[in-house]
């Protein structure tokens, strides 16, 4: 009996693999084409901080440094890579949840919930460093939960952790919930106390690892110069009233829509009934780690879909204890009640999203370019990808070379469906063209502008986040009186395609 | 003692009454507005579908013409009417619910949950029909769980259900639970007589209703009015795209709005509620029917999901008075978590902001004005202020609006001219039956002065594309030209004309 339920758990990882598949597909979105101009970079000789500046942590960057020498621009090798990664995630939660005595029911519904989730957050919000977390994290959590007062989990403990703050300096906030834990149980002593420096030290080793590179090449004064000008980003949008209201209209829009109310209510239904769960303890410790989660989504103040991405593993798992019990209080209905209960739960569930993601592989394999591209909207600004790749097509037709310099403060994605490699330096243009940008910034994009043969300038990227007002590179530029009037004296206009991009060539006289 | 408690309880309606208070400091809502102008032609002597023209049934508009010839076209007066009707249906809901033998905790919450719930609405989503379904709605309920198998309760039932279809045809679903109870408990013949009778009765209701206009000159407008109906029912079309629009709709109004804190109290109560269970299955019977009624309905606003507020109030209240009973509350982080969940995530933030608008009605005007007005919504309170106040000024005689999505202007005018179509969709649509086009000219060879709007382009009510001030420049281009000047174009939009001399 007990085998047959641990078989069931291996065929629903299967049924999760078959629902992740489909972001096998999933074009370029517009931080994976950041990613990917890091790596590129990197890959051809560059160096960070000098070469390419983006906000993420060195370690991202080398990671797809490795990718981009394993798939190059080839988009599907990526989402195959994160396919997989995503794969031995749940093979993990499978281990770790029977480790931990979870019934085979919740961890059947996890391998359901996580990949529907993490799917229909769409093609531009995953493959993010949350969604790279999601497997140290599950580790960390479980050798946390553990509690094994030993050496060797408090070095796996500082590993994992190293991994997870250098994807994002945020998430390393689960070390607070692994102290919590400690404290609150009454295990302070000086076991725990010497196996907490352990951790720590070897997080701090590892991320010193990390760092190395960049101070190797003699890059660390770039890199602290451009951080302490990073940190101003983290100070926008400023604390307010409005702000306050922004953040909590954002974290009821992701929980009763991104995040599907059906499932947000079944993790508060697990919260409320979790004593009378064998897994109670569990359930409160997952709840500190999704408080702490949600903490930092409000400390990083943007509140974008893909920052929620971050609590899937826990929203998963909590929820899906209250599905458990949902569909055990279900099966006791007469049929009309649970014909009834499943309209609902359809209704507000992820599966509808879902089931529109089905066009994806249909377009993809029977219907061309076109509609493939144009299922995937970004928003207001319409099929950015499909609008990339237009322009890519036309730089390839024309023969341009790589001395082809793109202005945009929204994503990149361009450069994957280039036939030369990329090779300017800034994520986003809007580093270099708003009010505060310093000058040693503005000075290398000039430089690159000098040698530039072809500038693409964005006309609608309004993104008040880095700009720090609505304006678009298109209008940044015209403000910026030095970079208006080189251009004007040194380019003129090609085309613009797609009443989007605006294409200039370099005079030829 | 029994008395007492029953004073205790009434006591609560206070509570009730101050979160409904708000209620009365908001502004007309474009559907109240039409609601309004159909209300005062009426009070007026005017005849529905013949001088006004809309696609609701008639009983709404007879309402307003009721209390217009209360108090006139007053707006504060139209708003106290629904505070009073909403303290009726509260007061009416307590002695109901104890007659059911529901707990005086959970009637407590009641009182204080649903004039929360009705308040947070805000001015668009409050006094709409399905604000004033609410009595029957709640009527009919009883009736249904008391199923008493007398002639008396055929009668009310057939009443209640009557009223309902008068409000809005679609709120006549409910019925259906008593054809399911009929097929769930084994069919009889004097149970199948029972639901017959309260048909016919409701028809008979219905009928009432609508005999003013059958039998007055209203008839051939009232059959336009159908056909034209018909075919607006057509759009959106069923498909993958409207599913889509629906579904983002109802996760935003269910989440934010309904409030997640209200979903888990509701579902609380039907998984965990031991008793009164009969109460709990035909809540959950009747907010099945009408969220299913809403869906056919395909337009999915916030004020079309308060139909089932009554009963999904009371699920509210049975999942919270469950809650509070069995939550033990500890310095910890569960309690905590919920607290804040509680807060966050419910209306209480929104009913503090509406508290606000209060205060800025009473002591800063201005600020009230510019928080109902935003360009580019339907909120646009500001513009009609300013459009009422050059009409005054420069004379309002005669004055034809011309705009989809609202005509406010006309309640702040000093004369009371009053044109048929509140909506200029409606005889600016392609599909508009020719007794419309009719109708229309005769107001426009009557105005003095036009004001046309170019930005209320709504697809969805004209079915086709372009502004009032478009379609009408494309259809009557001459006769204005050769009959009508431009007086001025008022926030970039409004396009005074004046009649020539």
């Amino acid at each position: 009996m007990i085998q047959n339920k641990q078989h069931s758990n291996w065929l629903f990882l299967a049924l999760g693999m078959v629902i992740l598949s489909i972001t096998i597909l999933f074009p370029v979105g517009s931080d994976l084409s950041i990613f990917i101009q890091g790596g590129m970079i990197l890959h051809n000789g560059g160096e960070l901080y000098v070469d390419f500046f983006d906000v993420k942590p060195p370690f991202v960057y080398y990671l797809f440094e490795l990718l981009y020498g394993m798939f190059d621009k080839n988009i599907i090798g990526y989402r195959v890579f994160d396919f997989v990664y995503q794969s031995i995630f749940l093979a993990s939660s499978v281990y770790i949840f029977r480790k931990l005595d979870i019934k085979s029911s919740v961890t059947n519904l996890f391998l359901v919930v996580t990949p529907l989730l993490y799917t229909t957050m769409g093609y531009a919000n995953i493959m993010q460093v949350e969604s790279m977390f999601f497997l140290p994290f599950i580790w960390y959590f479980y050798l946390s939960f553990k509690s094994d007062n030993n050496y060797k989990s408090a070095i796996a403990k500082g590993i994992l952790l190293a991994l997870i703050f250098n994807l994002k300096y945020t998430l390393g906030v689960v070390l607070i919930a692994d102290i919590y834990f400690v404290v609150s149980n009454n295990r302070l002593n000086k076991r725990t106390v010497i196996n907490l420096l352990i951790q720590v030290s070897a997080f701090i080793f590892l991320t010193f690892l990390f760092f190395l590179p960049v101070i190797l090449n003699g890059n660390t004064e770039g890199m602290l110069k451009f951080m302490d000008y990073m940190s101003v980003y983290s100070n926008y949008p400023t604390w307010s009233f409005g702000h306050v209201l922004y953040l909590i209209e954002s974290l009821t829009i992701h929980f009763s829509d991104n995040l599907s109310l059906f499932l947000f209510i079944a993790l508060l239904l697990a919260v409320f009934k979790k004593d009378e769960s064998k897994n109670s303890r569990l359930i409160s410790y997952g709840l500190l780690c999704f408080i702490l989660l949600i903490i930092t989504i409000i400390l990083e103040r943007k509140g974008l879909a893909y920052h929620y991405q971050r609590l899937i593993p826990l929203y998963s798992l909590l929820a899906s204890f209250g599905v458990a019990y949902l569909l055990i209080k279900i099966k006791e209905l007469k049929v009309v009640y649970i014909a009834i209960a499943s309209v609902f739960i359809l209704i507000y569930s992820p599966l509808p999203r879902y089931i529109n993601l089905l066009k994806v592989p249909y377009y993809y394999f029977s219907d061309g370019d076109e509609n493939y591209y144009n299922s995937f909207i970004d928003g207001k600004y319409g099929a950015m990808v499909y609008k990339h790749k237009k322009v890519a097509e036309y730089l390839n037709h024309n023969n341009r070379s790589d001395k082809t310099l793109l202005m945009s403060a929204n994503g990149n994605e361009m450069i994957t469906f280039l036939d030369t490699d990329y090779k300017y330096s800034m994520a986003m243009s809007s580093f270099y063209l708003n009010d505060i940008s310093p000058i040693e910034l503005q000075e290398i994009v000039f430089d690159e502008l000098e040698e530039t043969e072809t500038l693409i300038i964005l006309n609608n990227d309004y993104s008040p986040i880095t700009f720090f007002k609505n304006i678009s590179s298109l209008g940044a530029v015209k403000e910026n009186k030095k970079f208006q009037e080189y251009i004007n004296y040194y380019f003129e206009l090609d085309t613009t395609i797609d009443n989007t991009f605006v294409i200039y060539n370099r005079r030829t006289n | 003692m029994l008395k007492n408690e029953s004073m205790n309880i009434y006591g609560y309606l206070i509570i009730s009454a101050i979160l409904l208070l708000p209620t009365l400091a908001f502004p007309i809502s474009s559907d109240m507005s039409v609601f309004m102008h159909g209300g005062s032609l009426i009070a007026d002597g005017g005849v529905l579908y013949k001088d006004f023209f809309d696609i609701k049934p008639p009983l709404i508009y007879y309402i307003f013409a009721f209390i217009d010839l209360l108090f006139g076209n007053n707006i504060v007066a139209f708003r106290l009417f629904d505070f009073a009707y909403q303290l009726t249906f509260l007061g009416l809901s307590v002695f109901l619910f104890r007659k059911l033998k529901i707990k005086d905790m959970i009637i407590k919450s009641y009182l204080i949950l649903f004039p929360i719930a009705y308040t947070v609405l805000n001015y668009r989503d409050t006094f709409q029909t399905e604000s004033l379904a609410f009595i029957p709605m709640i009527l009919y309920f009883y009736l249904l769980v008391n199923s008493k198998k007398s002639a008396k309760q055929t009668l009310y039932m057939g009443l209640a259900l009557g009223a309902l279809l008068s409000l809005k045809y679609t709120l006549g679903i409910v019925f259906l639970i008593g054809i399911y109870s009929v097929l769930a408990n084994g069919v009889k013949k004097e149970e199948i007589l029972r639901i017959v009778y309260q048909l016919l009765i409701a028809f008979f209701v219905l009928f009432i209703t609508l005999s003013p206009t059958l039998f007055g000159s209203g008839f051939d407008g009232f059959l336009a009015t159908n056909s034209y109906l018909s075919e607006y029912a057509k759009y959106p079309p069923w498909g993958a795209e409207l599913l889509k629009s629906m579904l983002k709709k109802l996760a935003s109004f269910t989440g934010e709005i309904v409030s997640i804190s209200f979903v888990f109290f509701a579902v609380l109560a039907l998984v965990k509620s031991k008793f009164d269970r009969k109460i709990i299955k035909y809540s959950a019977l009747i907010i099945s029917l009408l969220f299913l009624s809403v869906l056919i309905e395909k337009k999915i606003n916030m004020y079309h999901i308060t139909r089932f507020y009554p009963l999904l109030i009371l699920l509210v209240s049975y999942g919270f008075y469950h809650f509070v009973k069995n939550f033990e509350f500890k310095k910890n982080i569960v309690t905590g978590f919920f607290i804040v969940v509680f807060i966050v995530f419910s209306p209480f933030l929104r009913l503090v902001n509406t508290y606000k608008i209060v205060l800025n009605r009473v002591a800063n005007y201005g600020s009230y004005v510019d928080y109902y007005t935003r360009p580019g919504s339907f909120n646009l309170l500001g513009h009609h202020l300013e459009l009422a106040e050059y009409i005054n000024k420069t004379g309002s005689e005669k004055f034809l609006f011309l705009n989809t999505g609202g005509n406010q202007t006309i309640h702040y005018l000093d004369s009371d001219y009053k044109y048929k179509f509140p909506h200029s969709a409606f005889h600016l649509s392609p599909i508009a039956p020719k007794l419309y086009n009719d109708s229309f000219e005769e107001d426009l060879y009557d105005a003095n002065t036009l004001a046309i709007d170019n930005k209320d382009s709504i697809y969805m009510i004209f079915l086709r594309e372009g502004s009032s001030y478009d379609v009408m420049y494309e259809e009557y281009s001459e006769y204005l030209s050769s009959n009508f000047y431009q007086d001025t174009v008022l926030l970039d939009r409004y396009y005074i004309l004046r009649r020539k001399q």
